[in-house]
């Protein structure tokens, strides 16, 4: 037996337990035959990539983006390609050089997947037509081999597309002859147009077609007679299938097989989005701090990011649920006075994109029963009273308050005001996560409401800073000399931040 | 060479207060992957690649050696296809592990090192190295010695920077890697260590780590003096030091978490 057959090599006596287990509706790994391996999502923090782990496989897609000329017969479309490799570290099969046949099978079946079946939008990726385009390039490199590699690319490829921002771009001069790229710092970088959510779920077939085993095991696919892959998405509608090699499948069992497909993807889109919800968090976390270490900013902060979005005070603890629920215990101190304040702001309405709105959710979600945060209505505010009220701040209730909340968020959405106002949601943010300093919180919070006020236009990117360090417990000038920065993380830990401030 | 100058100040601009001598924050995670015979995935703060060793197993044919093992590097980039500047690291890195690898002791056999640039902030090949080191010892593979490395950067005024992130390192003027190698000295008593003792509470004694004199392997690229040639040489030969302690640690944690204590 040589390396190579590594992964397509199985014993005579492990083919038969597999087949014998499957007569009983078993699996090796004690799943049943339909049953899929729960995937797990890893984002990175600078939007270019994504990992997913389905059992023991591993891959990881990297999204890369370059200004280039588009091809002549598409001018106004930005290029998409995938490159699917598979590492000699995955596998014993697996060997360096150029992709072989299966790495360019599983690389073509996600290019119709999610790019001929309309899934990401090409057309939002032009720059200037004819000219300069975004040209979109995904790297899927396959770091463990546990069986179904092509789902998990898949998967890893989708994933990273919905976590990746390209930079936003400003075209001026005539005739478009100048393009200015901003860099993450200056101004937020956009996520790609995403139309639908393909997923691709494999089955490997047995006994001449009649037994389907969804998400096989490298093991699994050794001792396999076929296989058959249906990419759907969570509207049941079929975006590509693939059955090319191996045993014929009857009709019935095909339609069996996309029946099953569908239900699958709802789940895992499901999966996904929560994965991204949370991975939004921490991104705003990174971004504050990557706010406070570069001072020399223009003043005029117009464009500057949404400060303080996320408060957190949520992105600390694990599930959105207990984020909101520290978030109303942090924040009863806060005087509710304040909440008063700024349900006049609940007036002003924002025509937002995507991105503001999904993470005005999140500010909703956090930092919302503070009363700071867009109330929707004044009944929020009560019960941010009654959570102060409330001395015992144990996790459980601040836990209902938040679930309480996240019911309303549908409706508080569109009610919201903030976004540019970015004081208004530093002011909420500081209300929530201060450290130490007790009463220069209040002028914080409170400069920060009046910024609210003042209207979108007024907000200072030094005011900002200002708060931001105050929250972080670090002097306005920077951490003092020979002081390890304070870690963001660190100080707004559940306990910490709501012993801490306040009292 | 003024390393240990407090920051930050007007003068020193290291991001987050870092003194101009101070690693970044090392994390290592042992036995991540499922199918190779020994995996780590070393981070350095913002930098992070995940290392694979497949071996000592039977070589291919055509590369087989009749007297020794043969040591395959692979290097992969985060993004994009390998190019020269990949292939030229496979060159050295394959050249430190052969200085490191008892390859007499496995004829026609190969050692495969799968390298994989998860995240890239400065300092790629010292993680990558690092993690190698690491991945070998996970997989069992006999060393001579174990090995640590650490990168440093030459700013613009003539400062030595140790462990640089990617906005230091593009602006440098010359930029260097030192690999180390070091073992620990088990014949010295607890108390009467007579080297600092780098690991707080140990239940064995606690082990200094001993960087040897001669670098395993080094790169330089830029314009230096000899001067700051032999001074980058030395600060990395600290900073190795510390990686060492470090790897020691983290080594006995998984240990144990693994034995099951």
């Amino acid at each position: 037996m040589s390396q190579r057959d590594a992964d397509s090599f199985i014993s005579k006596n492990e083919r038969e337990f597999i087949l014998k287990a499957l007569g009983e509706d078993v699996r090796l790994d004690g799943r049943r035959p339909n049953d899929i391996r729960k995937p797990k999502f890893q984002f990175s923090l600078d939007d270019r990539s994504a990992t997913v782990a389905q059992g023991s496989t591993r891959v990881m897609a990297v999204v890369s983006a370059a200004l280039e000329a588009p091809y002549p017969d598409r001018p106004s479309e930005g290029p998409l390609r995938f490159n699917v490799e598979f590492s000699p570290m995955a596998s014993p099969a697996f060997e360096p050089g150029k992709p072989g046949e299966d790495a360019i099978q599983v690389a073509r079946l996600i290019e119709r997947g999610l790019r001929q079946s309309g899934a990401v939008d090409q057309e939002a990726l032009c720059v200037v037509a004819g000219r300069k385009v975004w040209a979109l390039r995904v790297d899927c490199h396959v770091l463990d081999h546990g069986g179904n590699l092509l789902d998990v690319s898949f998967l890893a490829a989708l994933a990273a597309l919905l976590a990746f921002r390209k930079p936003e771009v400003e075209v001026g001069g005539e005739s478009g002859s100048e393009i200015i790229v901003h860099p993450p710092e200056v101004r937020e970088p956009v996520p790609l147009t995403i139309h639908h959510l393909p997923v691709a779920v494999t089955f490997a077939l047995f006994q001449a077609g009649d037994v389907l085993v969804a998400d096989p095991t490298w093991k699994e696919e050794a001792a396999a007679a076929g296989s058959c892959t249906v990419v759907m998405n969570p509207a049941q509608e079929v975006c590509c299938v693939h059955k090319a090699d191996g045993i014929g499948l009857s009709p019935e069992q095909f339609m069996r097989c996309v029946r099953l497909a569908g239900r699958q993807a709802e789940e895992v889109v499901a999966g996904l989005k929560k994965a991204l919800e949370g991975h939004e968090v921490a991104r705003v976390q990174a971004r504050v701090r990557r706010h406070q270490q570069v001072p020399g900013l223009p003043a005029e902060g117009r464009h500057v990011m949404i400060l303080g979005a996320k408060d957190p005070a949520g992105g600390a603890a694990p599930a959105p649920a207990a984020a909101s629920g520290t978030a109303p215990a942090a924040a009863a101190k806060k005087p509710t006075a304040a909440a008063d304040d700024v349900d006049e702001d609940a007036d002003i309405d924002d025509g937002t994109d995507e991105e503001e709105e999904a993470e005005r959710e999140k500010a909703e979600d956090a930092a919302a029963a503070a009363g700071t945060g867009p109330a929707g209505s004044s009944g929020r505010g009560a019960k941010a009273a009654q959570a102060g009220e409330d001395e015992d701040e144990n996790m459980d209730d601040a836990g209902a308050v938040g679930k309480q909340q996240g019911g309303q968020k549908p409706k508080a959405k569109l009610a919201g005001p903030l976004v540019k106002p970015a004081g208004g949601k530093a002011g909420g943010k500081a209300a929530g996560t201060s450290p130490g300093a007790g009463s220069k919180r209040g002028g914080g919070a409170t400069g920060g409401l009046q910024a609210n006020k003042r209207g979108k236009d007024n907000v200072g990117f030094d005011e900002l800073e200002a708060i931001a360090a105050v929250i972080a417990g670090v002097p306005p000038g920077g951490p003092a000399p020979g002081e390890p920065e304070p870690s963001l993380a660190a100080a707004v830990k559940p306990g910490k931040g709501r012993k801490g401030g306040g009292k | 060479m003024d390393v240990d100058k407090a920051g930050p100040g007007p003068g020193s601009a290291r991001s987050r207060g870092r003194l101009p001598a101070q690693l970044r924050t090392l994390v290592c995670e042992r036995a991540v992957l499922d199918r190779a015979d020994g995996s780590a995935k070393w981070t350095q703060e913002g930098s992070s690649v995940l290392a694979a060793v497949y071996g000592p197993r039977q070589a291919k044919l055509q590369k087989e050696d009749a007297e020794r093992a043969v040591v395959e590097v692979v290097f992969k980039p985060r993004a994009g296809l390998q190019g020269h500047e990949d292939r030229s690291l496979e060159l050295e890195i394959r050249g430190i592990l052969e200085g490191v690898i008892p390859l007499g002791m496995f004829p026609r056999t190969s050692v495969m090192v799968v390298l994989q640039v998860l995240q890239d902030d400065g300092g790629a090949l010292s993680c990558a190295l690092n993690a190698a080191a690491a991945a070998l010892v996970d997989a069992g593979v006999p060393l001579n010695s174990m090995f640590s490395s650490v990168s440093c950067v030459l700013t613009s005024d003539r400062r030595l920077v140790l462990d640089p992130d990617a906005s230091e390192e593009q602006a440098a003027a010359a930029r260097f890697c030192f690999t180390y190698p070091h073992h620990f000295d088990l014949t010295q008593a607890a108390p009467a260590a007579a080297a600092p003792a780098t690991s707080a509470s140990a239940d064995d004694a606690a082990a200094a780590a001993v960087v040897g004199e001669s670098v395993l392997g080094t790169r330089c690229v830029g314009a230096f003096s000899s001067d700051e040639l032999l001074d980058a040489a030395a600060l990395c030969r600290r900073g190795c030091e510390r990686v060492a302690a470090f790897a020691r640690l983290s080594l006995a944690k998984s240990l144990q978490a693994a034995g099951g204590s």
